[in-house]
């Protein structure tokens, strides 16, 4: 099984640092973008196993960019990363999961691969 | 009320108390009483002139008299005074007589008769002759010589020894009529008497010693010592001899007192008399004047008739015009008294002004004016409750919290309907604005409303003369007006009114707006009016003031959560990657390699530095939004943007700054840290937002009193609708060209900082591209910090005083 690809979606680029260097050193394949449309181009070109999503973007926010998303894509799952509202976005949007700023960076790997374990596994049946 | 009930109650007699309490029993009621009123003044008076006009009648008739005794005085005066006469002619021709017999003349009537027909005719005497001591005649004037005498009364008085003798009434020796005489001796000197003198006469010739002032009707009697009565003018002079010395009048009178009847009965006269009686001295006998009654008292008692019949009649016209004005005025008065009474029952009675020619009739009109005045009175009472209502509706509507221009319009509505006004509105002064704010308003058209909203508050109006002085600004017509301020002759134009009122909005020594109120037409205002409008105006200002230190309250409130919300979103994420940068570093730090581990120290410091900066905003956006005063001091402004820009440049070196000032700037007097916030803030911004290798302009320039800063990019831009929404907090462009990360407050603290300071940030699209952001601040002048107290307005404060002076 090769490694697992994520897209982090966040305009803040201290995060994105700190997501691309994290989940690498954790064995992931890290793509990043500063706001929904450079993710959806990104998406276009790649198929990823789960997607890290801010909500507060400039350019085309968090919202957008999921509905869009979905509206081609229903199985990847999407977890929702922001410091405010995050759990109130994730139903509101029926996203897979959502985080909350601050977090712990090392927690993360963990979350991640139960979800894409969840998704695949409900792909692969 | 209760009282007069039961009192007719008693009385029993329900109907005739009814007929006596309408106007027109009270009518014959006040008539009676008027009339008797008048009798009872009349009679005394009509009484009072009888017996005056009694007296004057007694008085007249004793003044008759009174002259009847006069008369009689002079007449016996004057009887007397021939008697003496005769008494010395007697004298003297027995003087003459004696000597005669001494020289040797006899006494015979040869010797002497002529002598004696001389005296007789000079002194108008019957008769003069002389006796011998036996009583033969010797000498005389009437034929009668060698008569004897000796028998008669006389001549024996004289033969007793008597000096002189005054007969009574004699029969005549010759005539056989009534006589009278006189007789002496004659003496010589040396004693012996040698004859005796008689003189006689006939009374009859004391008629012509009758005064002339004798009434035609009034009868003389001359009347002896012995009660004979010697003449009487009444009767014939042959009329034989009455003796009245029975009759108490001669009685009295014979004793030398004159004696005065009245209205009696005589011994002379059938009828009744007025008579007097007076004595003669010399001769002892009695002169009487009498009349008769009916001659004195028929004209007296005449004229009394005529005068009484006179003050009959006048007394009778007298009581007949009372009663005349009686009635009269008895119908007015009462209904005079019927007004009265309606009037004191609070009804409205308007008095018949029947046309009568009375005095009453005027106060009957005074009476009806009084209605008048009392009706308009009333009718002003009920305005002023309607006034009153409005003002307590106004209250009432004005008790919950209302924001300001909802307060506005129901002040405006209120204070309109209270006083007839045509229009009103209520211009607000807010914080950072030159102009008034047109809250609410009524009656006025779209232009007039904006032409309200722009009006400036340092420029001359009513309404910032009303705001200045903190006085009301009031204006009879339009004409004045204009004439007080002719450079707003279009606005009032087009506003229509006539009269209008500009009250301040004051709340004690804050002033916050003004409340002005038009009228259709031009007017002079009332004390009363005026003071309403001050009401009016108070309850606003109160109101007002609540709903904007509610609204302050309420912001601080909102900024409070604000404040809570962005630490929370924006505090998380520099957070996040410092907390989770230096975990990863601590736990997993084996595993990084150099350039990762390098790339998260940057992240901290970077988002370490952010967080300082935002923090710093945050605590400056709460200070301002607390309602804090700013903490002025002097800046150098050039020193502040050097060292702002060299800052940037560290920070961000490949940029171009340039930093622009105009050179006569002198230091302003302004908030230092607030400044600075702003000047970083926006020049982060630019750096943010703009290409990395494009020119970043500061520009600032200071003309009056107002400072602006500009500070220029050649970014993007935004769209030019997002010109005024990129101040509000949180809020992002959503131009694709906005690249960089925020927290979406540093433009709405700059906003808010600014306008703390009273002044006001904008943004522009640049020519050729680019940002313009700017904010312009007055830095020595405080005269638009707003609600400033008046004492801090040096101009205001002469406006008043010399109002008040």
């Amino acid at each position: 099984m090769s490694a697992a690809r994520l897209l982090v979606v966040d305009d803040d680029a201290g995060l994105r640092s700190l997501l691309r260097i994290s989940l690498s050193t954790a064995g992931y394949l890290v793509q990043t973008a500063k706001n929904g449309l450079e993710a959806l181009e990104l998406c276009r070109a790649t198929t990823f196993d789960a997607i890290l999503l801010d909500l507060e973007m400039p350019v085309m926010n968090g919202r957008e960019f999921f509905r869009n998303f979905r509206a081609a894509d229903r199985q990847t799952p999407v977890l929702i990363v922001s410091a405010f509202g995050a759990e109130a976005a994730q139903a509101e949007l029926g996203a897979e999961a959502a985080l909350k700023k601050p977090f712990d960076p090392l927690a993360l790997p963990a979350l991640l691969s139960a979800l894409i374990h969840v998704e695949s596994g409900t792909a692969d049946e | 009320m209760a009282n007069e009930s039961l009192v007719r109650g008693n009385n029993g007699g329900a109907w005739e108390d009814a007929v006596a309490n309408t106007p027109a029993g009270q009518h014959w009621r006040l008539r009676t009483r008027l009339a008797l009123g008048i009798l009872l003044v009349f009679l005394p008076v009509f009484l009072l002139v009888l017996v005056i006009h009694l007296e004057a009648l007694r008085d007249r008739r004793d003044s008759r008299v009174e002259s009847l005794l006069t008369i009689d005085e002079t007449l016996a005066a004057s009887i007397d005074g021939f008697a003496r006469d005769l008494e010395t002619f007697s004298q003297s021709a027995a003087i003459t007589l004696a000597q005669a017999t001494e020289a040797g003349v006899p006494l015979t009537q040869q010797s002497f008769g002529r002598y004696f027909q001389e005296l007789a005719t000079s002194y108008k005497v019957r008769s003069i002759f002389i006796t011998d001591l036996d009583g033969k005649v010797l000498a005389g004037t009437a034929g009668n010589v060698g008569f004897d005498v000796s028998s008669r009364t006389y001549f024996k008085a004289l033969k007793g020894g008597a000096d002189s003798t005054w007969s009574g009434a004699l029969a005549g020796q010759l005539s056989g009529q009534t006589t009278l005489a006189y007789g002496r001796p004659v003496r010589t000197s040396d004693g012996p008497t040698v004859a005796y003198l008689f003189v006689a006469f006939y009374p009859p010739q004391l008629n012509d010693r009758l005064p002339p002032n004798l009434p035609d009707d009034a009868d003389v009697v001359l009347i002896d010592n012995g009660g004979i009565v010697l003449l009487n003018t009444a009767t014939n002079p042959d009329t034989p001899t009455i003796d009245i010395s029975d009759s108490p009048e001669f009685q009295q009178a014979s004793t030398g007192h004159p004696v005065v009847l009245r209205a009696k009965q005589t011994a002379l006269n059938s009828d009744k008399r007025y008579a007097a009686f007076v004595p003669v001295e010399t001769t002892s006998w009695v002169v009487g004047i009498t009349r008769p009654q009916s001659a004195v008292d028929g004209p007296l008692n005449a004229q009394f008739r005529r005068n009484l019949l006179f003050l009959g009649t006048a007394f009778l016209a007298a009581i007949a015009t009372m009663l005349f004005i009686a009635d009269r005025v008895s119908r007015p008065l009462t209904d005079l008294a019927a007004s009265a009474e309606a009037i004191a029952r609070g009804e409205m009675p308007i008095p018949a002004r029947s046309g009568r020619d009375f005095e009453i009739v005027s106060l009957q009109a005074a009476m009806g004016t009084m209605g008048e005045a009392i009706r308009e009175r009333e009718s002003r009472l009920a305005n002023q409750a309607n006034q009153l209502a409005r003002l307590h509706a106004s209250r009432n509507a004005l008790a919950p919290l209302l924001p300001p221009d909802e307060i506005a319009s129901i002040v405006i509505r209120e204070a309109m309907g209270a006083l007839g006004a045509s229009a009103g509105s209520v211009l607000l002064v807010e914080a950072g604005r030159p102009t008034f704010r047109l809250a609410a308003h009524a009656g006025y058209s779209t232009p007039v409303a904006k032409a309200l909203d722009n009006l400036l508050i340092d420029q001359a109006s009513p309404f910032a003369d009303a705001f200045v002085r903190t006085t009301p600004v009031l204006f009879d017509s339009a004409t004045q007006q204009i004439a007080t301020y002719p450079d707003q002759e279009e606005l009032k134009r087009k506003a229509a009114t006539g009269a209008a009122a500009f009250m301040p909005l004051r709340v004690t020594d804050t002033t916050l707006g003004v409340l002005s109120l038009g009228f259709a037409a031009d007017r002079t205002f009332l004390k009363d009016e005026v003071e309403l409008m001050f009401a009016f105006a108070n309850q606003a200002a109160q109101s007002l003031h609540r709903s904007i230190l509610y609204d302050t309250l309420e912001r601080s409130n909102r900024s409070k959560d604000e404040f809570l919300a962005i630490l929370g979103h924006e505090l998380r994420t520099p957070i996040t990657t410092i907390y989770g940068s230096t975990r990863l570093m601590n736990q997993r730090g084996a595993q990084l390699s150099p350039e990762e581990r390098e790339e998260l120290t940057r992240n901290v410091e970077e988002e370490s530095s952010r967080m300082a900066n935002l923090v710093e905003n945050l605590l400056l956006l709460a200070r301002a939004q607390l309602g804090r005063q700013p903490e002025k001091s002097r800046i150098s402004l050039e020193q502040m943007l050097e060292k702002l820009c060299s800052e940037m440049r560290r920070e961000y070196p490949q940029r171009r700054i340039h930093c622009s000032i105009n050179p006569n700037m002198a230091e302003v007097v302004s908030d230092a840290t607030a400044l600075h916030q702003v000047i970083f803030n926006l020049l982060t911004n630019a750096a943010k937002y703009s290409p990395r290798e494009s020119e970043i302009e500061v520009t600032a320039a200071l003309e009056n009193n107002r400072l602006e800063v500009h500070v220029l990019d050649r970014g993007p831009g935004v769209h030019p609708e997002e010109l005024e929404l990129i101040f509000q907090s949180f809020y992002r462009s959503a131009g694709t060209a906005r690249t960089a990360p925020g927290q979406g407050i540093g433009l709405s603290v700059c906003r808010r900082l600014i306008e703390g300071l009273g002044g006001s940030v904008g943004a522009t699209l640049r020519t050729g591209g680019g940002l313009d952001v700017y904010f312009t601040l007055p830095v020595t002048s405080e005269l638009l910090l707003p609600l400033g107290p008046a004492e801090e307005r040096p101009d205001a404060t002469t406006a008043e005083e010399r109002n008040d002076s």
